[in-house]
């Protein structure tokens, strides 16, 4: 159904009457005039962070210093929260809005609802936003220069917390929006297998649901009290907890819509069926299961947690090796049915007959490849006795770029080369140049990310502006400490160049006077669908139920010894507001 | 005509880069102690040697013929 005041002229028009009656943009029309608000503000948010992370790279190798060393981390907060935090979420909110309505084929319960989670997302981005950039400028008394994972000491401004607060408070609106869709749908489909994209869908909002509480304690009990004045400075340590409780999930956060696009969109790109559709549902169960339980593995070096934490963290975190290899298993026996499907042959002839011209295939691919070299170090962070070698050196950083700079931002932009034409009605720009810029991506990071981990492993420190120290000689395994500078800084202005042709060509689609042809929305049905699965697996609450008592059990000692070992609050502080300590003083 | 198409050279020109990226690292494993310049050369190497092939190179359909 069609809103008043969509239409933008005969362009969308024209583009609209070549599109078949059952295409997304004529289904639900405002869902995606929705859709391509989030993606705006996804993209805007991925130029600056990818800006800011050019900087860096020429930064830190001392191949350019065009800022102040002093405001590199100003750059490097914006980096992080601006791609970490921003452009993943906001395009994941994007897809999902796209994959509730589309499986479920039911728009959501409220568009005014719908809107106002919209807003609220996109005004404490606004308000975190204005706290970082206020940073570059010494005569405003504001700065937010804490990095992505703000914790306790480093205080920011508390217009930067309270409008992260507001973000996290939009982001669960969008997963009440959802869960309504899906309740109403289900009213009227009592007996029927949730279907997998709105299955993927609740799963992965039932887990930021859990995860985020954390990060909510953390933000509105003590970081903004704290940053207000009215209380002392937390506990860093029971501070940089909470954060982890959410900061390892937000990566599977990151993870899921890419997932979901591996597993319902590109079996279909590639011109085959997803292959098992229980086993997809099995992989996000045991995502929503295991994300949480496993956040201590970020704090092996932390002091004031018990050994023995830390290694159930470890064992949790290796369990979480399992749903990846079902997906790598899952997703590669789609796309070779695909192949297959394709007139491919062979044991690996069938490689021959994917659709490689096409950037959202070659994208997610690549991504896909990506994730295994990443997973691989992922295994040596997780690892409690290896981690120490790497622990807060470049090879962290190498590592995220991996997952999620390649995973999932590569994904993503895949995604968008697919999903754009379907929520604009217009003809992707151009497939060469897409094609052109996933592979420049890939490239770019395969110089970055092999550097920053073999700086990694000769020692050289993240988040440091100046990592040039004239009394220690770092040895590498292989070159020299200023060949990786240069490997490090030439992948980075790549993976530059590589985002502005995306941004490029997706601007250009959106202004593309092409209309886009065909442009079904259905998806193929997959090879083993949900009949072959046991209905439990659709049972919510059955897994929320149990992912809740995992994380008790995960966390409630080692909160509780915290507590108990340094306190809500470090010794002597009051643990009462300021602002009513002269009252308490009369009542006592 | 070309044996492979632009896109396809594009593509295998990719999966190059981390082979010869990689390839000091794996040689150190065993004592060669390859410069990265040298390896990255080879593969520029490599890769002119693909293309040279990709033009020269006949499809075995237009062999047949």
């Amino acid at each position: 159904m069609s809103t008043p005041g969509e239409t933008a002229g005969e362009t969308v028009e024209s583009a609209r009457e070549m599109l078949p009656d059952n295409s997304f943009l004529i289904q639900y029309p405002h869902v995606s005039r929705v859709v391509r608000s989030l993606f705006l503000t996804a993209f805007v948010a991925f130029g600056i962070g990818a800006f800011m992370g050019v900087l860096q790279a020429l930064h830190r190798t001392g191949i350019a210093r065009i800022v102040e060393s002093a405001d590199y981390y100003t750059f490097l907060t914006l980096h992080g929260v601006l791609l970490a935090i921003v452009f993943t979420i906001f395009f994941l909110a994007g897809v999902f809005t796209w994959a509730n309505t589309r499986s479920l084929d039911r728009p959501p319960v409220s568009k005014r609802f719908t809107w106002f989670w919209v807003v609220t997302m996109s005004a404490g981005t606004a308000m975190a936003g204005i706290a970082m950039l206020a940073g570059l400028l010494p005569s405003i008394d504001i700065s937010a220069d804490v990095l992505f994972t703000f914790y306790a000491p480093l205080q920011a401004h508390p217009i930067f917390y309270i409008g992260l607060a507001v973000f996290v408070i939009g982001t669960w609106l969008a997963g009440i929006d959802w869960f309504r869709q899906f309740l109403a749908w289900r009213r009227e489909h009592p007996d029927e297998r949730i279907p997998l994209q709105s299955f993927m869908v609740l799963t992965t909002m039932i887990m930021w649901f859990i995860a985020t509480l954390g990060v909510a304690v953390e933000v509105v009990v003590f970081l903004i009290p704290w940053s207000l004045g009215i209380m002392p400075a937390p506990n860093p340590l029971l501070t940089r907890t909470l954060f982890w409780f959410f900061g390892h999930p937000i990566v599977y956060f990151w993870l899921m819509p890419a997932y979901l696009l591996w597993y319902t969109v590109l079996p279909k790109i590639a011109g085959g069926r997803l292959f098992s559709d229980p086993l997809a549902r099995v992989v996000f169960v045991l995502f929503l299961l295991l994300s949480t339980p496993v956040g201590i593995h970020h704090q092996y070096l932390d002091p004031g947690i018990a050994e023995g934490f830390k290694f159930i963290a470890m064992t949790n975190t290796m369990f979480l090796l399992l749903p990846s290899l079902l997906t790598a298993f899952t997703v590669v026996a789609s796309i070779e049915h695909g192949a297959r499907q394709r007139g491919g042959t062979g044991y690996f002839g069938w490689l021959k007959a994917l659709p490689w011209r096409d950037p959202a295939f070659t994208g997610m691919a690549l991504a896909g490849l990506m994730f295994a070299a990443g997973g691989f170090s992922g295994m040596v962070n997780a690892g409690m006795n290896i981690n120490y070698l790497v622990h807060n050196t470049l090879w962290v950083p190498g590592h995220f770029h991996l997952t999620v700079g390649t995973a999932v931002a590569l994904s993503f932009m895949a995604g968008a080369y697919w999903l754009v034409p379907r929520i604009t009605g217009r003809k992707l720009y151009s497939r060469p140049i897409g094609l052109f810029q996933v592979v420049l991506w890939f490239v770019g990071m395969v110089f970055m990310s092999a550097a920053m981990h073999r700086g990694g492993l000769a020692g050289i420190p993240r988040r440091t502006a100046e990592p040039q120290y004239p009394q220690v000689a770092f040895e590498t395994v292989a070159g020299s400490v200023g060949s990786l500078r240069l490997q490090l800084a030439f992948g980075g202005v790549l993976l530059f160049v590589s985002a502005l042709l995306f941004l490029m060509n997706v601007g250009l689609t959106a202004m593309n006077n092409k209309p886009a042809r065909g442009l079904d929305s259905a998806l193929p049905p997959a090879l083993s669908g949900p009949e072959q699965s046991p209905t439990v697996l659709d049972n919510l609450k059955l897994w929320a139920l149990i992912a809740v008592v995992l994380v008790i059990l995960a966390y409630s000692l080692p909160l509780y010894s915290i507590v108990q070992g340094a306190g809500l609050y470090p010794a002597g502080q009051e643990a009462s507001p300021a602002v009513i300590a002269p009252l308490l003083e009369v009542i006592a | 005509m070309s044996r492979l198409s632009p896109a396809s050279l594009l593509i295998v020109g990719a999966f190059m880069v981390p082979l010869f990226i990689e390839l000091p690292v794996v040689l150190s494993f065993v004592g060669v102690n390859l410069p990265m310049e040298v390896s990255l050369g080879m593969g520029v190497v490599a890769f002119a040697m693909v293309l040279v092939w990709s033009e020269v190179s006949e499809k075995p359909e237009a062999a047949d013929a």
